[in-house]
């Protein structure tokens, strides 16, 4: 897909004037609260005109002030994921997924109920009425409306906000699955870096009503490293575990985890940079279950501290440390190194 | 608009109907241009006397709709166009049957009003008996002739219990009117 939207507009003391390209079928816009990311995919979308400006979907213009084009957003075939799942309360569970089907034209009908109903896991609740369902389950039904819709492009403006942890790791699955299943590209909104790097490829950067740059989700992580309370996290998508000792063991690189708790046979942790200790040589013995050796790939700035991206096999992890241990350390790119996590710094994702 | 739609509330009924009259009457712009041409005599008939009452009601009816409608969540109607549907299409299918608790409130509390409705009726449509001769009509009638006390006060009861009947259901159908979603 590629997205070209150079447009402005007003709304009372706010002034969003962007001028973009941007290519990928995992697009990310990140930004804080406020700075103009849900009225530019609702100008995308069509839910809102632009003072000035175009915007073009695949080369088609969906709006441009100059040719006076401006196609309704019941015809620009942009399916949305809104932050709640907005189901109409008044239809079942089927007739809210079948609402955009039924309205789209037969001959770009490729998604049916039956293959979105698998992948969603939704069989059972089709003749409910949405009232009586989960917020999980309202949401999965919420996207596979959307999906349903077959859509050129979905937009989901923050679709995990408005869930706990635990849900919204249960529901990213689902929104990846139905995208791939169905080759749907998608602008994923949103202002949690976590999201965006498991969501998004290339990520549009927004700060007050302009982009701030168009980067990877790892490079939009690595340029916000030391500038928050949060420190950088490493995500590790895991697989294949095994119990060793009340711990769980997973494959990582050319080595293996030991992770404390019952873990799934696959799933997603997070790591803290700052919960990795470096050493220059391998210690006798250290108290932490994770002592891996491994290679410095790269050293980069993270504000007042150091970042030091580790490899080891075909993984990478990011240790952040202060410039005193660099020096210490004596740390040079290439360098073999060995990394001391405790089982205990892993935490589980959904 | 709002002003126009909300008059007949603060107005006098009197008031209103003798501006229906002014309008309809056969001197009126509507029954000079409109009506005579068609055929239509509306002025003392029951006709009049149904216009009368819409017109009296009709701001209690758009205030209640409007209050239903209002309470419609705006991202409702977002997801229904982006899932393709038109304004009308959004219309039918999604703020109409959601805003159909207030549409019926409205209508009762309008029916409600027209039942008390006096001043506007007689003044378009008179107060002949068998004609366009309403409860309130009758009870003033009634209580104006000597002997008509006893059925003065039966009318008074049924007016009283149909009111208390529409107002109960009223109220029942407000209180259900939440906000979706």
């Amino acid at each position: 897909m590629e997205l070209i939207f150079a447009a402005q507009k007003k709304l009372n003391k706010f002034f969003l004037d962007m001028d973009f390209t941007v290519e990928g079928d995992r697009i990310g816009i990140f930004g804080p609260s406020g700075c103009g990311k849900s009225t530019l995919v609702g100008l995308i979308a069509g839910l809102h005109k632009p003072d000035a400006g175009h915007i073009l979907i695949n080369g088609q213009p969906v709006f441009d002030s100059c040719k006076k084009v401006d196609i309704p957003a019941e015809h620009r075939r942009i399916g949305m994921v809104f932050q709640r799942p907005h189901l109409f309360p008044h239809l079942s569970v089927k007739a809210n997924l079948l609402y955009g089907y039924k309205r789209c034209e037969r001959d770009q009908r490729k998604i049916t109920l039956k293959n979105l109903v698998d992948i969603l896991q939704i069989g059972d609740l089709l003749n409910r009425g949405v009232n009586n369902l989960s917020g999980g389950e309202k949401q999965r039904v919420a996207i596979g409306r959307a999906v349903l819709s077959n859509p050129r492009m979905l937009i989901m403006d923050e679709p995990l906000s408005a869930l706990d942890d635990s849900l919204k790791f249960q529901i990213i699955p689902f929104l990846q699955k139905s995208c791939e299943a169905f080759a749907i590209p998608y602008l994923f909104i949103s202002h949690s870096l976590t999201e965006m790097r498991v969501m998004a490829e290339r990520v549009l950067n927004v700060t007050d009503g302009r982009v701030a740059g168009l980067m990877t989700a790892e490079e939009l992580a690595r340029s916000l490293m030391g500038k928050g309370p949060t420190p950088y996290i490493n995500l590790l998508k895991l697989k294949r575990a095994r119990r060793l000792d009340g711990l769980s063991v997973y494959d990582f690189g050319n080595t293996q985890l030991l992770i404390s708790g019952n873990g799934r046979e696959e799933g997603l942790f997070e790591l803290s940079s700052t919960d990795i200790i470096l050493f220059k040589r391998h210690p006798d013995a250290t108290s932490a279950r994770n002592l891996l050796h491994c290679r410095v790939s790269d050293i980069f700035d993270a504000d007042k501290r150091v970042g030091i991206e580790l490899v080891c096999g075909t993984d990478k992890l990011v240790a952040v440390i202060v410039r005193e241990s660099v020096q210490d350390l004596q740390i040079s790119k290439g360098m073999e190194i060995y990394a001391a996590i405790k089982a205990t710094a892993f935490r589980p994702l959904g | 608009m709002d002003v126009l739609v909300n008059l007949p509330l603060t107005l006098p009924p009197v008031v209103v109907g003798y501006l229906l009259l002014l309008l309809l009457g056969q001197n009126g712009p509507v029954g000079k241009w409109v009506l005579q041409p068609l055929g239509i005599q509306l002025i003392f008939t029951w006709k009049a006397a149904v216009i009368a009452t819409a017109v009296v009601g009709f701001p209690l009816m758009v205030r209640s709709i409007r209050t239903g409608m209002e309470a419609i969540d705006e991202k409702l109607i977002q997801a229904s166009r982006t899932l393709g549907a038109g304004w009308l299409d959004t219309i039918v299918t999604v703020i109409v049957p959601l805003s159909v608790r207030g549409i019926m409130a409205g209508s009762i509390l309008m029916f409600a009003r027209g039942l008390g409705e006096f001043g506007a009726t007689i003044i378009v449509a008179g107060n002949i008996p068998g004609v366009t001769q309403t409860i309130p009509l009758a009870i003033y009638e009634y209580v104006s002739s000597p002997k008509g006390d006893v059925i003065a006060m039966s009318l008074c009861l049924v007016s009283i219990m149909l009111s208390v009947i529409v107002l109960i259901f009223h109220e029942w159908l407000s209180r259900r009117v939440v906000r979706v979603d």
